[in-house]
């Protein structure tokens, strides 16, 4: 018999395979349908969605650095009218599960998105969404640091969104702590489903020869290959403490054997993001990827090699 | 769309730095138009490496083979011209939007510096049975960057020009075509974001002017907002992804920042 990809998350959440495409990486999911359909994967989360819409940063927003991207986007989206009226009820014929991304500068604006996302459904039909994803990691206009790394902030938006609706949150982490696990658990005191582990690290790519930054901005998100070790740790750290609690890992899965590695470390669900720019019918690769190995190994299923990472 | 394993059929040097390499697709190519690019892979054993994104210049119905210009620039542009014909790279394409043709024109222009004259010699191809008087004005640094046009015979009249003078007119193909005083009903061009706004600035809006552009890309396919560029739509700006909206823009509406 062949090995079963079939993923739970909480609230009664069932995926076809662990395999998500990352917010931001995948436009609404549109974009690389014509290569790889999302119904024949886990599905997409779309890109985050803000209250009004945001124009974005200058370019140049994208920097290669060894084995990563650096990218300063500044979370350029149409808004959520936009999202409501129109890109909605467009992918919900499209016949694939999507997960909306939201990002506020306030407590006030995330719950606002929530809800109004909710208040569509409950209006219009669920169509393929299955929850909520927030985008912690943008600077919080009332605290001035991100939502993420400051703990009070944390549980007011998660406790907020959770208000709002009855369906999944993922709370999106940020890698640029050093120990992850006091966000994780705040995060499940104050409501959230899972978390996402994680968004990009903090990085700079400085023009030696102007000695100013090779981007529109002083300094960006790092992505791709260069940070799978940093993302494994914390995946690994927050799973061993908190072995109930279903973890989303992102971040530097560019074959199957890193998608692997995301599992064995601790992650229930897994997001592609960069990996789709050099590959994209990545999906399917670690989809394939995946089901050989279980295959391999004589194992049932993912969860019997979850969490499994033996280190000593 | 398409992700394709595409054989190297052929990959030379054509003067120092500047390469053509032909890609065989077992797709039908015959729908490709100019203004349209890929995204290649430029190191097969490379897949940590963004694809990079290169004008189509040419395709090859006969051998199912997209042409494709390169010069040499950074890391991948040089990676790439260490593979061998017979070796496969991942491919994506087609990607983003045509010229805009009026067939009822008669004379245009096509104005391109630098790798900006692969996709103009593709137009140039497709329109050469169109009736069309074409003249383009093709710039470089030096004589060796012209060596494009020596690729096949194009039906167009060329008017060179070389910022060192070493072929042609002594000076950039902006000047070079005002100096001509021809008049066009449309002019396509691609090249270094300061020839482009330069041409801008003197047209003035005067002339229908199409401009491929150039930006940083990740994806290709409009998915990532990694390549948006300012456009001024009736007073009202947008970021707009060159990889998809364009790389075809009305070049009276681009704000070029850098
Ligand atoms: C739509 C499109 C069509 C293109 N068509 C062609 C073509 O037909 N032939 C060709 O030779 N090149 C073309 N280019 C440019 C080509 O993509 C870059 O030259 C190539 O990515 C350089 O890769 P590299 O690793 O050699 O250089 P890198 O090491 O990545 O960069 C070398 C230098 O070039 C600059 N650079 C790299 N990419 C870009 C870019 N996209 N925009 C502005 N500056 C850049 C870098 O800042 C750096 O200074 C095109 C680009 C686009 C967006
Ligand atoms: C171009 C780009 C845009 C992104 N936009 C968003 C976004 O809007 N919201 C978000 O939560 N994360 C965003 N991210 C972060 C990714 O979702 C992901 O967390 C990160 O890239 C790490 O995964 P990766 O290494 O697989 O790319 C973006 C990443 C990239 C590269
Ligand atoms: S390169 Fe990703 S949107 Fe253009």
């Amino acid at each position: 018999m062949s090995p079963s990809l079939t993923t739970t998350l909480p609230r009664g959440t069932i995926l076809k395979d662990p395999i998500l495409l990352a917010s931001g990486c995948c436009g609404y999911g549109e974009e690389y349908l014509p290569i790889v359909h999302p119904s024949t994967y886990g599905g997409v989360i779309t890109k985050a969605v803000s209250v009004t819409p945001r124009l974005g940063n200058e370019a140049p927003r994208l920097r290669e650095t060894p084995a990563g991207l650096l990218n300063c986007i500044g979370l350029q989206n149409p808004g959520v009218d936009v999202l409501l009226d129109e890109v909605l009820p467009r992918i919900n014929q499209l016949d694939y599960s999507y997960i909306v991304n939201v990002v506020g500068h306030t407590v006030e604006e995330f719950a606002e998105l929530v809800s109004r996302v909710q208040r569509h459904c409950d209006e219009q039909g669920q169509g393929g969404m299955i929850g909520f994803e927030l985008d912690l990691s943008c600077p919080n206009v009332d605290s001035g640091t991100t939502f993420a790394t400051d703990l009070d902030v944390l549980r007011a938006v998660t406790a907020a969104c959770r208000a709002e609706t009855e369906q999944l949150i993922i709370s999106k982490m940020t890698p640029n702590v050093t120990d992850m696990l006091p966000y994780a658990e705040a995060s499940r005191e104050s409501g959230a489903d899972s978390i996402t582990i994680s968004n990009t690290l903090n990085g700079i790519s400085i023009d030696i020869r102007t000695r100013k930054s090779n981007l529109g901005r002083p300094s960006a998100g790092l992505s791709g290959a260069a940070i799978l070790p940093a993302v494994l740790y914390h995946i690994w750290r927050v799973h061993k403490a908190m072995k109930d609690y279903p973890i989303v890992g992102c971040g530097g899965i560019w074959d199957a054997d890193s998608a692997i590695q995301h599992i064995l470390a601790g992650a229930t669900a897994i997001q592609l993001g960069t990996g789709l720019f050099m590959n994209p019918k990545l999906p399917i690769e670690v989809q394939q990827g995946l089901e050989r190995y279980l295959t391999e190994q004589d194992e049932p299923d993912l969860d019997s090699i979850r969490g499994t990472y033996e280190y000593c | 769309m398409h992700f394709e394993r595409c054989t190297v059929t052929a990959n030379e040097e054509y003067g120092p730095g500047h390469w053509v390499i032909s890609l065989r697709s077992g797709q039908d190519l015959s729908g490709i138009q100019a203004g349209e690019f890929l995204n290649l892979q430029c190191d097969p054993e490379d897949s940590w490496s963004l694809l990079r994104p290169l004008s189509i210049l040419g395709v090859d119905l006969a051998a199912n083979t997209m042409l494709v210009y390169y010069k040499h620039l950074g890391r991948m542009s040089r990676a790439l011209s260490s593979v061998q014909a017979g070796e496969a790279l991942n491919v994506l394409f087609p990607l983003g939007g045509r010229f805009p043709v009026d067939m009822s024109h008669r004379r245009i222009a096509l104005i391109g510096g630098g790798v900006g004259l692969a996709p103009l010699l593709f137009l140039a191809k497709q329109l050469e049975d169109s009736g069309m008087e074409i003249d383009a004005y093709f710039g470089g640094a030096s004589k060796p960057d012209l060596v494009l046009r020596m690729l096949e015979p194009y039906n167009c009249n060329m008017i060179l020009s070389t910022d060192d003078g070493s072929h042609g007119y002594r000076g950039n193909c902006v000047d070079c075509y005002f100096d001509s005083g021809r008049s066009h009903d449309a002019i396509y061009t691609c090249g270094p974001n300061p020839m482009m706004n330069a041409l801008k600035a003197r047209l003035d809006g005067s002339v229908p002017c199409w401009a491929s552009l150039e930006e940083y890309m990740a994806c290709g396919v409009g998915a990532c907002l990694g390549c948006a560029t300012h456009i001024d739509n009736a007073d009202k700006r947008a970021n707009e992804t060159v990889c998809k909206k364009g790389p075809v823009f009305d070049l009276s509406k681009v704000v070029f920042h850098h």
